[in-house]
């Protein structure tokens, strides 16, 4: 489980209150548009707003204003980035001795397809140089995402609708993913940091399982033996969710079929 | 030998890794140069980048330079781009493994060369690494970027492993402030020990960690951030104070 002190009382800022669309603009590039309720915060009027755009070395930072008059960014672009590439956000309230009195961190934005269907994105999906390998979990960063060899042809639609790819790699995304929370983190509670990409992919593994069943928690062989069990429950209701078996055998009927 | 810029195929690649490979089971061959034009081997680049055939005095001078002339060129297209990045260590092969007093090239891991798109070993490569830190923090990057191209210290090692302190402004300045010396060009004696000394590198790296979380350090400057560390950095902060007020005389005598 992890635990954090907070020492000088800085308040974190519910992702219900902040709303980032992220979307392609017409030159190929990124763009954004940021809106954040901070009337009920309680917070300084004189406080500063920033947000700040990053994904691995990239960082922009906009000053937002004060919390009196905030001046939230609308079709912001993101110079420097493609279309495709997944961003996170980050929000500070800051005082004037560079105090956080506020703050939100690894906030994933919604995507205009996401807008339309109320869905948060848990694995964004990134295209790089794979070399020999199609796929890579890219675990490393701020947020996991799926890495796809952009050297295959189609690729993107592949993973999107091919019955086949989607049978035998997202069940071992998510066993990935779960095993790096799980056994590598001990991150066992949902509840900790509810925004947390961690308990988002806790939630959605339990809401899978259909019952509340949190896993162990602890490094102890026995312990770390019931996790694996737990995520092996977890990887199964994936599978069954999506009826990953028969629609494999369809569609390998379907190529058989002359 | 050509100094337009271009980039190395699939083809090119796999002949720079057998020569790197043979270069570490000891063989003496010369470096491949002629994969840098062969069509074959690699392929040019859509805007048109003439290079210097030149060597570096450290890696600050590297990054400066490459980012004077690959300005134009798109960040998030060159950024993971492999085969560019190794063809730029193989452009600049002396310097990036230079022949040793026995006559000999010693070659590091292969990332070091060509570039792994892998996050723990990206900055590890040696033109993309000074290319990153310069661009992010300009002159500022002096700490990270002292010594030989060939020879990484463990400033960068260890704040380019930790992405939120190496892209933060602040965080930079303050350990370029606390543990850089202008008058040698290096680090200061012990500052990078690797062992969690009281005041040292990593010291600085748990502690920055945690005012992270707490204060707003990227829109503050060195001195600022330095400040706020704990009295076990004292030390630092009365050599860094010296050296300023040092410089300051210096400069008042020159005009």
């Amino acid at each position: 489980m992890i635990r954090r002190v907070n020492f000088t009382g800085r308040r974190k800022i519910a992702r219900s209150r902040l709303h980032i669309l992220l979307y392609g603009t017409q030159e190929g590039g990124l763009a954004f548009d940021a809106g954040l309720d901070v009337e009920t915060l309680q917070l300084p009027l004189e406080a500063r707003i920033y947000v700040e755009a990053y994904r691995r070395t990239y960082l922009r930072r906009f000053a937002c204003g004060t919390v009196a008059q905030p001046r939230m960014p609308r079709g912001q672009v993101l110079d420097g980035l493609d279309a495709g590439a997944h961003v996170l956000f980050r929000v500070k309230i800051v005082d004037g001795k560079g105090r956080i009195l506020a703050g939100a961190d690894r906030i994933s934005p919604r995507r205009p397809e996401d807008e339309d269907a109320g869905k948060l994105c848990l694995l964004p999906v990134e295209f790089a140089d794979l070399g020999s390998s199609i796929w890579r979990l890219d675990l490393d960063g701020e947020w996991p995402s799926l890495q796809l060899n952009n050297r295959i042809d189609n690729i993107r639609e592949i993973a999107r609708a091919d019955e086949a790819f989607q049978a035998l790699v997202y069940p071992e995304v998510v066993r990935q993913i779960l095993t790096h929370i799980v056994i590598a983190e001990d991150h066992t509670d949902p509840d900790t940091d509810p925004d947390d990409w961690m308990s988002l992919w806790l939630r959605y593994a339990i809401g899978l399982m259909g019952r509340r069943a949190l896993p162990p928690s602890g490094g102890e062989d026995q312990v770390v033996l019931d996790k694996g069990r737990w995520i092996d429950d977890a990887v199964e209701a994936f599978c069954a969710s999506r009826r990953l078996v028969d629609r494999f055998v369809q569609s390998r009927q379907a190529l058989e079929r002359p | 030998m050509t100094n337009r810029l271009r980039i190395l195929n699939d083809r090119g690649i796999a002949l720079y890794r057998d020569y790197l490979d043979a270069l570490r089971a000891g063989s003496e061959r010369k470096p491949p140069l002629e994969l840098l034009d062969d069509p074959w081997c690699s392929a040019r680049v859509p805007l048109d980048v003439t290079l210097e055939a030149k060597s570096f005095p450290s890696k600050l001078a590297a990054g400066k330079y490459l980012d004077e002339v690959l300005r134009l060129l798109p960040q998030s297209q060159i950024e993971r781009q492999v085969g560019l990045w190794s063809w730029l260590t193989l452009f600049y092969f002396d310097e990036v493994c230079p022949v040793n007093r026995y006559g000999r090239r010693v070659t590091g891991p292969h990332y070091r060369y060509i570039l792994d798109t892998d996050f723990r070993r990206f900055h590890r490569h040696l033109l993309l690494g000074p290319w990153t830190a310069y661009r992010l923090h300009g002159d500022n990057a002096a700490l990270l970027l002292y010594g030989p191209l060939h020879q990484t210290n463990r400033f960068f090692i260890e704040l380019t492993a930790r992405q939120a302190l190496f892209t933060n402004r602040g965080v930079i300045d303050a350990a370029t402030h606390l543990y850089y010396d202008p008058k040698t060009g290096r680090a200061r004696r012990g500052a990078g020990s690797p062992e969690r000394k009281p005041g040292t590198l990593m010291r600085f790296i748990d502690v920055v960690q945690q005012l992270d979380l707490t204060h707003d350090l990227f829109s503050m400057k060195g001195p600022e951030v330095a400040a706020l560390l704990p009295e076990e950095f004292t030390p630092w902060r009365q050599k860094a104070k010296e050296q300023r007020s040092f410089l300051r005389k210096l400069f008042k005598r020159d005009r």
